[in-house]
This record gives structure tokens, sequence and C-alpha cells, in this order.
């Protein structure tokens, strides 16, 4: 049995990893913080349960990845599957037509049906790069958020708010612009890795920021009740 | 340059690009959203300003009526008596002299109940319930038609607003169907049901024709009036079948 390098590991770690872990125990302790009415909240729980995913994920493939371990299935499982519909779930609830909210549900479960029948036929594969499942994945968010967005102009309850200061829009803004900024590379990985490794290197930092940028946003949604009870400065409604 | 720097760029400038799209995208989105904001605000204004309208005539054309009947009062009531105590005041006969005085009392009490009438105060103290059984009383008091009323006391807990739009349409109602209809029985009846009050209208007089009065200002402006308040009113009507009349009101 092949040993354990812990030292490997710790190499490995760099400012991505270390980022995502920090804002994870930030957001951890901001929710013992807040008070209890608050914790209740179903998108204060979401936000944790994204930040304390993506820690998780990335520091589980650091590892893997240290130890010469294939760690594509770490991606393929919690970026694409987990973390893809952890996503769309905040977005239903940031929704109030209960037609949207259907059709989020009704996107979740074909997402996974997809899947399903791409990994049972054989197209995808658990250890490979996942450009089926996360190009699916990503198309259906970009429609999530396009629903967000048409309800912004649409629905009179949004029309009777101011959209920057509201977490809803800034959130799904970041998911947007995450999934749709990194889109492209998502399905072209393979291509770049195999083939430019030294372009891959550069453009995989895009979405290694931008989930630094939405990790900061959910973080800071948990904190958003303390930093207005103590500030009296309202920076985001939640 | 290398083929490696040319894709870089090219995928640099891809990106760059397809960043601004998404950029110009949620800008566009924050755009329009003020717009609409803006257009909204102006419609609740506007509403805000027609509700207030409303309500300023309705207690115009109620302050109004409360006049016209204030001075039938003083003319064929008061008058009368005051002649009546007059008359027996200036008598020497003491009999006379207290009948005199008990006038002048009978004066006091009516000039006090007619002055309750003259604010708006009174439409706080009323129910609907007491109102439309007031109105009913004085069409049977003058013979013109027998009256009917049912009621399971749902509208008695009406805001003022509402009240004085309600008390304003029952009002142009009754008066309507004694104008127009002659009718010899008006019911009316106030029910709920799971979503909404109502209080309907029946009268069996001549009726008419609604696609000749449907865009008439008397029924536009009665369904504006309700419209005011959220509420809606239904005619259906036909030639020598009598009218009906529905008013509702959600909770």
């Amino acid at each position: 049995m092949k040993e354990v390098s812990f030292i490997d590991f710790f190499e490995r770690l760099d400012y991505y990893p270390l980022s995502l872990i920090s804002l994870a125990i930030i957001g951890l302790c901001g929710y013992f913080f807040i008070p209890e009415s608050q914790r209740g909240k179903r998108i204060i729980q979401l936000s944790l349960w994204i930040i304390l995913l993506v820690a998780s994920y990335e520091l589980l493939a650091s590892f893997l990845s240290s130890q010469k371990i294939i760690n594509l299935w770490v991606y393929n499982l919690f970026f694409t599957h987990l973390g893809g519909i952890l996503f769309l779930v905040l977005i239903k609830n940031f929704l109030k037509r209960q037609n949207h909210k259907k059709a989020i549900n009704i996107l979740i479960l074909l997402f996974l049906l997809i899947s399903l029948a791409l990994h049972l036929s054989g197209i995808a594969h658990v250890n490979d790069n996942g450009e089926y499942t996360t190009a699916l994945i990503t198309l259906f968010i970009m429609v999530g958020c396009s629903m967000y967005f048409f309800e912004l102009i649409s629905i009179e309850e949004f029309l009777m708010i101011d959209p920057l200061k509201e977490f809803s829009f800034w959130s799904s803004t970041a998911v947007f612009f995450y999934y749709s900024s990194s889109f492209m590379i998502f399905i072209s990985f393979k291509y770049l890795y195999t083939n430019h490794l030294s372009i891959y290197f550069m453009v995989i930092e895009i979405p290694r920021l931008m989930a630094i940028l939405c990790n900061c946003l959910f973080c800071l949604a948990i904190y958003s009740e303390l930093l207005t009870s103590r500030f009296k400065l309202k920076i985001f409604h939640v | 340059m290398s083929e490696q720097e040319s894709q870089f760029l090219l995928i640099l400038f891809g990106g760059i690009f397809f960043a601004f799209l998404m950029t110009l995208f949620v800008v566009a989105m924050v755009i329009l959203h003020r717009q609409r904001q803006s257009k909204n605000r102006q419609k609740i204004e506007q509403l805000r300003s027609e509700y207030e309208k409303t309500l300023l005539n309705i207690e115009n054309e109620i302050q109004h009526e409360t006049l016209t009947h204030v001075g039938r009062e003083l003319h064929d009531n008061i008058g009368q008596l005051l002649s009546l105590a007059k008359l027996n005041l200036n008598s020497a006969k003491p009999e006379k002299q207290a009948e005199g005085k008990e006038f002048i009392n009978q004066i006091i009490k009516e000039v006090r109940a007619l002055s309750k009438t003259l604010n708006l105060d009174w439409v706080e103290e009323i129910t609907l319930d007491d109102f439309v059984k007031q109105q009913l009383q004085r069409i049977e008091s003058t013979g013109y038609c027998q009256t009917i009323f049912n009621s399971d006391h749902s509208l008695n807990e009406l805001p003022k607003d509402g009240k004085l739009v309600m008390i304003r349409v029952i009002q142009e109602c009754l008066n309507n169907a004694i104008k127009h209809a002659a009718p010899s029985t008006i019911e009316i009846t106030i029910t709920q049901d799971s979503i909404k009050r109502k209080i309907e209208i029946f009268d069996d007089g001549q009726g008419f024709d609604i696609s000749m009065h449907s865009n008439g200002s008397g029924i536009t402006n009665l369904k504006k009036r309700m419209e005011a308040i959220g509420g809606t009113l239904i005619i259906s009507s036909a030639p020598g079948k009598g009218t009906h009349i529905t008013l509702s009101l959600p909770f």
C-alpha cells in the first residue's frame, strides 16, 4: 500500500484551497454567532453548505492530487453534481413564482436522470473530465439565473426593492458570472491540459477566482445580520 | 507570434468579450429594473391620487346629500314644530303652554339629531347593516315600495374609507332603482364566502338593457369606485326582469 505523504500535500496547498478553507471556517464561525432566528433561514443554511462543500472537495482533491491519485471523481461528484444542485436550490429559493420553482425542481431531476443515463451508457465516466455533465449543469444554472432576472424585472415584489442592496441579486449575478465565464474552460479542460498546459494553468485561474468571489459573497450573507446590527449598516438584505 | 501565444490571446480576448457581454446583460437588467420601478412608482402614485380623489368626491356627495336632507328636515319637520310651538306658547291657557314646551323639547332633540349628520363622524359610528336598514326604512316610510333586508353582519367591520365608498355606492344604486325602475320590492342581502364578502341588491322593477347602458358614466363611475377599494360591481338586468347588482369586496 502506498504511503501517505503529508509534506507533498502541504506543499501543494496554494492560495486557492487555503482561501476556501479560511472562508469556510469564517462562515462556520459566523453561523454560530448569528441569532438563532437567522440560522433557520434557508438561504443562510444553503450559503453555509455551499462554502463548506467547496472547501471540502477542493481540500480532498488537493490531497488526492498530492498523493498522485486521480481526483477527477471528486470534481464530478461534488462540484458538478452536488455543488450544481446546491446552486440550483439556492436560486430556487430566490424565485417567487411557483411555476419557476417547479421548473427548477424539474431541471434538477432532469440533470440527475441525464447524468445517470450518460454514466450507465458509458458516454460519461466518473473519472473523466465530466464535459457533458458540466455543460448541462452550467446550462441549467444559467436558465435558473435567467428566470431570476426575469422575475426581477416583472414581479411587483422585486420592483419595490433596490436590487443593489439585495443578496439574491448579487448572489445570482456572481453564480451567473462564475458559470458563464468558466463554461468554456470547464468543457475544454482535457484539450488544454493535454495540448497547452501553460494556457491551462493561466485560464484555470478564472474559475478559481470566481469561486473565491462567490464564497466571499456567501460568507458575507451569513454575517449580514451581524454587520447590520453592529454597524447599523445594511449592506444587503438576505 | 507563436501558435501558443496566438491561442492564448484568442482565449483571452474571447473571455474578455464574454465577460463584457455578461456584464452588459446584468447592467441592462439593473437599468430595466430601475425603469420599471420608476413606472411602477408612478402607477402607484396615480392610483393613490385617484383613490384620494374618489374619496373626496364621495365625501362631497354625501355632504351634499346630507345638506339636502337637513334643508328638507328644517323646512318640513322642525319648521312645522316651531310654528306649532309658537302657536301654543302664545296661548294664555297653561295646558297649551305646557304642550308648547313639549314641542320645544322635541325640537331640541330633532336639532341635536340633525346636527350629528352634518359632519361625517356618523360614518364611523354607523355599521353598514344599520345604514342599509335606515335607507330601506326611509324608502318604505314613503310608501314607495316594499323592502327586504338580510344580513350575516359580515360587512360590519369595514374601515372608514371602505365604508364611505360602500355607503355611497349603495345610496346610488337605491336612488337609481327609485328614479328609473319603479319596483314593487327592493331586496338587499349581505353574505360572505371563503374569499369575499358581497352585497346583493335586487329590484323587481322595469330593468334595462345592459348593452345600452354599460358604457354610461353612472355605472362606470360606480364600478371605478368599487375598484378603488379593491372590490367589484356586477350588474345583471333585462327589460321587464328587474335588476340584480352584486358588490363584492375581498377579505
